[in-house]
């Protein structure tokens, strides 16, 4: 068996992929739960950080997509907590923002994340090819 | 109008001619006071006085010359003369040298050279009556009018010089001191040549010229020293008279005449001594004036020497470095004045002082620099140096003007902040626009029918379109900001090409426009670079050569490795840019009127972004255009960027402009 072989026979074995998607933003949601869902993923949305970390601890996601600016929680909350918890710690957490400034960049950057993008500077197609990418 | 209106005023004004306006105006018109009558007839009563009583007094002495002196007291009042000419002399000379008055020299000169003959006579005729010795080369005679002789020769050409000076050109200082010489000399030759009797014809003679000469030249209706040489002039001449008109030695009229001479030079010194005396309270008066002058300007002033040390500061200055005049009096002002930048802390600012005196013209600072405070504080300023000249457009020290900028800066924060979160907030429905556009296109939900297809790829160009001119927008702010972290990353410059190529496929198609790339992937090296920058020059400038192209046209990309350094050339057939814009195409929200006319929703930040990036990397940008045949940009940036850190670099480079 080849090596990719390999890999889809685990993925299998595991069943769907877990993306845990921290957004606030209700059209934003829909159209990650509606794309993502279709790719094959198994989609949870959360609309806030304090969420987004209860479901983290529940779902243990295989890939986090994380707004920055987001009620009672906002991104950068989420990302100090989830790297102190030494489960979820090695999570991978791509961030889509709108916030585009260094600063925010730098900030995220040195949580230790796996990705930044601005969402406005990226296609659809674009963002689930990486997000595939990123997944195996 | 403030100091710093008028400096900036200066500066364009100097800009403009390329020189310093120091430089050709130094010289300010001083109104001359007006004469006051009741002087002027005090002034009139007093020679007509002096001239009477010296008239008696002649006439007295010449009906009872029985009196006669001796050698001794004839000695004291030659000895006293000497002491007199000497100091005349030498203030004058002092007066020449600080007021730089022609006058000043001859009379000066004239005197001294009076002295040393005085002192001679006074020698000799002491050493006759004492010692026995007899003089070798000049005899008792020649030293005993010698020194008249000199005095009006040097008096008439003090005046004569006046006139000539008014009449014709300046006399410079070479010049002057050439006529003092050439008169030292052939004195000596009339002296030798003539008979003593003659020599106080002509001495006389001189004296009344002179004396004339100054009273025409009115300046002593108002100038202490003109007024009491005349009166010296006019004693002068009687005292050659008084020597005609007695052969007797140590007679009654012979030791008048050494009395009066003693009261020329005291005249002299008189007039000369209350002139020095109101010139140094108008240098007081002067230097308080200028000092309530620097204390009374709304900014904080400083002033420097030509070394950069303070040599004057106001009050506003002290509040602003915190430290007061006394204890900065005569250190460098960089000890006193923290200058650093906004964003680099930890760097001095570069010494614009030093640059102002060196340079000879204005030199301001720039847009984000701040002052430290020993308290800790940090203030935003703006403070422009100008250099000052004095007469001799010798640079002296340099005037510096500071402004508090915080204001000014907590509004462009205020800007700026607005600037970022607008855009966030225009960013968000865009986004989600564009996705669900996108996903509209790809038949996410559904296949749409064919018209509907096409106005949702409008549509989705549209949203594009709007994202760019608000990331342009978030750029432009930024480079203003100077927050443009360089993210540099080993780049394939060809690879960014091709990206930004199949970015503006659809808009190529749409123009029919061709494409011809000429890039050998294999020859071009791998850079390190940002590359989300360098995809913005890139895709900058190919989606103008696309945008402002005729139906039909050709756009050619070039990359190559040329002198150590990368190229990037586009051209275009389009519109070209119109000789008229070419100068401000690299402005920021400029847009040339062609351009406008084609595309009205361009943003005209494109150009300034690319400018701004290149140029921070150490690159070049330049380009050529022919309106209504095309465009040629060429972009050159070194292999290896010295110092990737953008933010830096284009203050240097903004500088430069």
């Amino acid at each position: 068996m080849t090596e990719t072989a390999k890999q889809e026979v685990k993925q299998k074995k595991d069943g769907k992929k877990v993306i845990l998607v921290a957004e606030d933003d209700i059209y934003y949601a829909n159209i990650y739960k509606v794309k993502l869902t279709k790719e094959g993923f198994d989609v949870v949305i959360a609309a806030n950080g304090d969420w987004a970390i209860k479901l983290a601890r529940q779902k243990k996601p295989d890939l986090v997509l994380l707004d920055l600016i987001m009620p009672v929680k906002d991104g950068f909350e989420f990302l100090k907590e989830i790297k102190k918890d030494p489960i979820l710690a090695k999570t991978k957490i791509v961030v889509l923002s709108n916030l585009g400034q260094e600063e925010d960049i730098k900030k995220a950057r040195e949580y230790g994340i796996d990705g930044y993008f601005i969402k406005t500077n990226v296609s659809i197609q674009e963002l689930v090819s990486k997000i595939k990418m990123f997944v195996n | 109008m403030n100091l710093r209106s008028v400096i900036i005023f200066m500066q364009v004004k100097m800009l403009k001619k390329k020189e310093s306006p120091f430089k050709n105006h130094y010289k300010f018109p001083i109104p001359r006071p007006k004469p006051v009558q009741a002087i002027i007839k005090l002034r009139l009563a007093q020679y007509i006085l002096v001239s009477l009583s010296l008239l008696f007094g002649y006439l007295y002495l010449r009906a009872n010359s029985v009196w006669s002196g001796n050698l001794e007291t004839h000695t004291l009042f030659e000895l006293t003369a000497s002491i007199l000419s000497f100091f005349v002399g030498s203030f004058s000379l002092i007066k020449f040298y600080t007021r730089q008055n022609n006058k000043y020299l001859y009379i000066g000169l004239g005197f001294l050279y009076a002295a040393l003959i005085n002192f001679y006579h006074t020698y000799i005729t002491y050493s006759v009556s004492t010692v026995n010795i007899t003089s070798i080369f000049f005899e008792e005679n020649f030293s005993q009018h010698a020194s008249g002789f000199i005095l009006s020769i040097f008096a008439v050409a003090s005046i004569v010089s006046w006139f000539y000076e008014k009449k014709f050109k300046p006399v410079t200082k070479r010049e002057a001191f050439t006529v003092c010489i050439i008169l030292i000399f052939s004195s000596v030759f009339f002296i030798l040549a003539i008979p003593v009797k003659t020599i106080n014809i002509l001495t006389s003679f001189l004296f009344l010229a002179a004396f004339l000469g100054y009273l025409y030249k009115r300046l002593w209706h108002f100038k202490y020293f003109e007024h009491w040489f005349i009166l010296s002039l006019l004693v002068g001449f009687v005292v050659q008279i008084m020597y005609l008109s007695t052969d007797n030695t140590l007679g009654a009229m012979f030791m008048g005449a050494h009395v009066l001479k003693v009261v020329v030079y005291t005249f002299s010194l008189i007039g000369l001594l209350i002139s020095m005396n109101i010139a140094f309270k108008e240098v007081e008066t002067a230097k308080e004036t200028m000092e309530a002058i620097v204390q009374s300007i709304g900014n904080p002033v400083f002033i420097t020497d030509a070394s950069e040390k303070i040599t004057l500061m106001n009050s506003q200055a002290e509040q602003f470095s915190e430290i007061s005049f006394k204890d900065a009096k005569e250190r460098p002002y960089f000890e006193i004045f923290r200058f650093s930048f906004e964003n680099n802390l930890k760097k001095t600012y570069p010494p614009f002082v030093k640059r102002a005196i060196e340079k000879e013209r204005v030199e301001e600072t720039e847009h984000h620099t701040v002052l430290f405070a020993p308290s800790g504080e940090i203030k935003a300023v703006a403070a422009t140096a100008a250099p000052i000249f004095d007469k001799m457009k010798n640079i002296i020290g340099c005037i510096v003007v500071m402004k508090d900028m915080s204001k000014q800066r907590e509004l462009e924060k205020i800007k700026d902040n607005f600037l970022s979160v607008a855009a966030h907030q225009l960013r968000t429905p865009l986004g989600a626009i564009r996705w669900n556009l996108e996903m509209m296109l790809t038949d996410e939900h559904g296949a749409l029918p064919a018209p509907a297809k096409k106005i949702v790829s409008e549509l989705h160009e549209i949203t594009i379109r709007f994202i760019n001119i608000v990331n342009d927008l978030l750029n432009v702010s930024r480079i203003d900001q100077l927050k443009v972290f360089d993210q540099p990353a080993v780049t394939d410059v060809v690879l960014v090409l091709d990206e930004c190529i199949a970015e503006l496929k659809a808009d190529m198609a749409r123009k029919q426009v061709s494409l011809l790339v000429d890039a050998k992937k294999e020859e071009i090296p791998k850079i390190l670079i940002d590359k989300t920058r360098l995809k913005e020059i890139i895709n900058n400038l190919l989606s103008n050569a696309v945008k402002y192209n005729k139906r039909g046209g050709t756009v050619t990309a070039r990359v190559f490795i040329h002198n150590k350094h990368f190229h990037f050339e586009v051209s275009d057939t389009g519109i070209g840019i119109p000789k008229e814009a070419q100068e401000k195409i690299f402005e920021k929200f400029f847009r040339a009127v062609n351009a406008a006319q084609i595309i009205t929703d361009g943003s005209g930040l494109g150009l300034f972004v690319v400018k701004s990036y290149v140029e921070g990397w150490g690159g070049t940008v330049s380009f050529k255009s022919l309106e209504g045949k095309g465009s040629k940009f060429v972009v050159k940036l070194p292999l290896k960027v010295k110092k990737h850190d953008l933010g830096n670099n284009l203050l240097t480079a903004l500088n430069k402009n």
